[in-house]
């Protein structure tokens, strides 16, 4: 995971998702699972995917505003999963 | 009475700026300037189908067992050691030591930074074979590349430990 994407874009992991979080929440807000499990699920799904080493993806969500459970499921494997 | 408030001082300073850190991508951008770009090439290794996958836990937040000695907070260029988590024991047996994030949030909910809930749920579905039953928690703190050498040297520990107890993939998560 990526909170400050400058210092990925330095570091160059193997495999990095950046969220717009702040310091200290890079999975989502306190008691939100549905926020926390679809961070780890984008996670995963970069993990998946073939892409190459020190690319970043770029999630959407927006702090406190992302309303999560509305979101559609993310293909994960050929397996949709909320 | 002094070193004490020195402390106290020092923390509230420590976490003031890193506050001001956070609300700024100014400060974020001059900051990764001074660090030391990533020499040499990424490792990129293919992972198992994530349903065969064992996956780890590893994070920057500064977790440890109430009895392990904390992070070092009186050195201002950080602290390049590793706590282990083991997962069995309840999350009341750990603290955090970290002067350089809020985690108000994250002692009362771990998967704010740490998500361990999270994992164990999406091994239960069969999203992932398994989570390992430890994780491992660094503190992210690292003004410049004092211990670096340090940090690496526990890094690439870490990994052949990992590789030796079976976990094919591990989510890192800053604090």
């Amino acid at each position: 995971m990526s909170i400050v994407r400058e210092v990925t874009e330095r570091e160059r992991p193997p495999r990095a998702v950046f969220v717009r979080y702040p310091f200290g929440h890079p999975m989502g807000q306190r008691g939100d699972a549905a926020g926390q499990r679809r961070v780890f699920l984008e996670a995963l799904k970069r993990l998946a995917e073939a892409g190459q080493p020190g690319e970043i993806v770029d999630l959407p969500f927006r702090w406190r505003r992302t309303d999560f459970p509305s979101l559609p499921p993310i293909s994960l494997e050929g397996v949709a999963r909320r | 009475m002094r070193e004490t408030l020195r402390r106290f001082l020092k923390r509230t300073y420590d976490r003031a700026l890193a506050e001001a850190f956070d609300r700024s991508d100014l400060l974020k951008r001059l900051w990764s300037r001074t660090l030391s770009a990533r020499q040499g090439g990424t490792p990129f290794v293919p992972p198992p189908p994530l349903a065969r996958a064992t996956l780890a836990l590893i994070t920057t937040g500064g977790f440890h067992a109430r009895e392990d000695p904390p992070f070092n907070m009186a050195d201002p260029t950080g602290d390049p050691s590793v706590r282990e988590i083991d997962l069995a024991r309840p999350s009341s047996d750990f603290v955090i030591t970290h002067d350089y994030y809020d985690h108000t949030d994250a002692a009362q909910d771990w998967d704010v930074v740490f998500p361990v809930r999270r994992a164990r749920e999406l091994a239960a579905e069969g999203v992932i074979r398994a989570l390992h039953p430890r994780a491992y928690s660094f503190m992210g703190h690292l003004l410049d590349d004092t211990h670096i050498p340090a940090l690496e040297e526990n890094a690439r520990m870490l990994g052949r430990r990992l590789r030796r107890e079976g976990v094919d993939v591990a989510l890192l998560t800053p604090a």
